[in-house]
């Protein structure tokens, strides 16, 4: 890992600034992909109408105790609006290597500010002590040649802490948390994964032949009084199956609890990169 | 870097140096939360009573890294707390997936055995450490060649049989799991990531591993298993979804918790 500038690189400071952005996957569709590299293996399609989160706490700090800067308050986000947002640009840094950046994902407030969600989103979101909330449809081509179409709202309570974030491997070093330079501004997304909801293990096979697809096809058939509404209450009630979806170690017997795992990884560093996370009772 | 080879090293580098790093011996034992029927009830509402149930043991590692789980109460209260806290409801673990993060190695017992988890507390072979704090572990399964239940074992790694019970139905049955099923979730039969309820381990002493059978059935759908009778219990074919789901419930975190005691 690389560790250059741990400590004051000749003085001066930058800035830090973070946006966060849902990628296409959420902006547009997810598709539909048969290999399952790149979209559902069972067909379907799906369009985000909501995609909301509450993002808190984002921090800049190092391993060495110091801390940079800790955005205040929080902000609720629609990542189903184009384009990247800007959450928070903390100044008169220290231009050095900064590398435990952390942030949360937990339930919104009153105070929550909106960064591409309305006042309904956040009143909704307080009333229901919801951190996450995804909204949308998914559609697939039925074997009789009709289109059927599902549709989902589904909040979750959720607190997550994402801490020592990581950027991806590009060259193959990683990179913890950022650099900031003397005059420059550094700038870091904090992506959400609108996929994760739809994998089918919970941890990535150790055989590197198994791959993790997208599926949707037993989520359909949680629709359990056929209203084309899947409900969080339907996917608690219908067990996993043991074929299809691998818990990888981890306590999720139904279709809900799956998902609400699965939930806890949406958030990401930097487009791929990963933090540690750990849940906020 | 194999655990195994950090931990000499840490050893070598710090023995009866401050309170990390001395070297300490770490006595091993298995045990069950099985109440004295061997009566549980999983989360789908199927009662199991076990007449047998063993498994064969590989290869255990200890860190100091967070576990996979994350508790409310990480650290083991003492006996005043624990009956304070039995007054208390239950407090919940919540596992989520991440990026487990083993931290430093802090001990180990590489050698495989074997238990019945119906006869109450079994030793398992000493294994070693280094002083300081203790949060996580690897639990491995292995094909069986030691201890008092290879026999049973049969080659497997673990076996159950039983009676499963819910809504006018019973099913007896019989459970097992080769090293190969388990391996697509557990490489190597190593389950990474588990529950070492935190210690900070400065002596000789012991560590006990906790089997918690029930969740081996929580994902068996056992209303689709022909009855079966206690002669001759009905047994999960290979490569059948209720064999998955046992293999997939014996690689399960929750199933499995590791606590260190002195005497």
């Amino acid at each position: 890992m690389i560790a250059f500038c741990a400590a004051g690189c000749g003085g001066g400071t930058g800035s830090a600034k973070f946006t966060t952005w849902g990628e296409e996957y959420i902006e547009d569709e997810i598709p539909a992909d048969p290999t399952g590299e790149g979209g559902f293996i069972d067909g379907w399609t799906l369009h985000y109408s909501k995609f909301l989160v509450t993002m808190h706490g984002i921090k800049v700090a190092a391993s060495d105790g110091t801390v940079g800067a800790t955005m205040e308050g929080s902000k609720l986000i629609d990542n189903t609006v184009a384009g990247k947002k800007d959450l928070v640009t903390f100044t008169d840094l220290e231009a050095r290597a900064w590398d435990e950046v952390s942030y949360q994902i937990k339930p919104a407030t009153a105070t929550s500010e909106l960064v591409g969600a309305t006042e309904a989103d956040r009143t909704m979101m307080v009333a229901g002590g919801y951190s996450l909330y995804v909204a949308g449809e998914a559609t697939k081509t039925s074997t009789s040649g009709g289109m059927v179409t599902k549709t989902f709202k589904l909040g979750y309570t959720l607190g997550t802490q994402y801490t020592h974030c990581l950027q991806a491997e590009e060259s193959g070093q990683e990179i913890a948390g950022l650099v900031v330079t003397e005059g420059g501004t550094d700038v870091s997304e904090l992506t959400t994964h609108g996929d994760h909801f739809f994998y089918d293990r919970l941890k990535a096979s150790p055989d590197p032949a198994v791959a993790t697809v997208l599926r949707f096809d037993e989520k359909a058939i949680a629709d359990a009084n056929n209203d084309n509404d899947v409900t969080q209450s339907e996917l608690n009630a219908l067990a996993i199956d043991v074929r299809k979806y691998d818990p990888s170690g981890f306590d999720a017997p139904t279709l809900g609890a799956f998902m609400t795992a699965l939930a806890r990884t949406v958030g990401h560093y930097r487009g791929e990169g990963e933090c540690s996370i750990s849940n906020i009772p | 870097m194999n655990p195994k080879w950090i931990l000499m090293a840490l050893i070598l580098a710090s023995c009866g140096e401050g309170t990390t790093g001395k070297r300490v011996v770490l006595h091993t034992r298995i045990t069950s939360d099985l109440p004295a029927d061997h009566t549980v009830v999983t989360s789908s509402g199927w009662s199991i009573t076990l007449e047998a149930a063993a498994i064969s043991t590989g290869a255990l590692y200890y860190f100091d890294g967070e576990p996979a789980f994350t508790q409310r109460a990480p650290v083991r209260p003492n006996l005043l707390e624990q009956f304070i806290e039995s007054l208390a409801p239950i407090q919940a673990a919540y596992a989520h997936p991440g990026h487990y993060v083993a931290g430093n190695a802090k001990g180990e017992q590489l050698e495989s055995s074997s238990a019945d988890l119906l006869a109450g507390a079994a030793p398992l072979p000493d294994g070693d450490g280094v002083s300081g704090p203790f949060r996580s572990a690897t639990f491995s399964l292995a094909v069986p060649t030691a201890g008092p239940a290879t026999t049973v074992l049969d080659g497997n790694v673990a076996m159950a049989r039983g009676t499963a019970t819910k809504g006018g139905k019973t099913v007896h049955f019989l459970a097992v799991a080769t090293l190969a099923e388990i391996e697509k979730t557990a490489k190597d039969g190593a389950i990474t990531g588990c529950i070492f309820h935190e210690a900070d381990v400065q002596a000789e002493g012991t560590v006990t591993i906790t089997v918690h059978p029930r969740v081996w059935f929580s994902l068996i759908d056992f209303s689709v298993l022909a009855e079966g009778t206690a002669e001759a219990p009905t047994l999960l074919a290979a490569d059948s979804t209720e064999r998955i789901a046992f293999a997939l419930g014996l690689t399960q975190l929750s199933a499995y918790d590791l606590a260190y005691s002195t005497p």
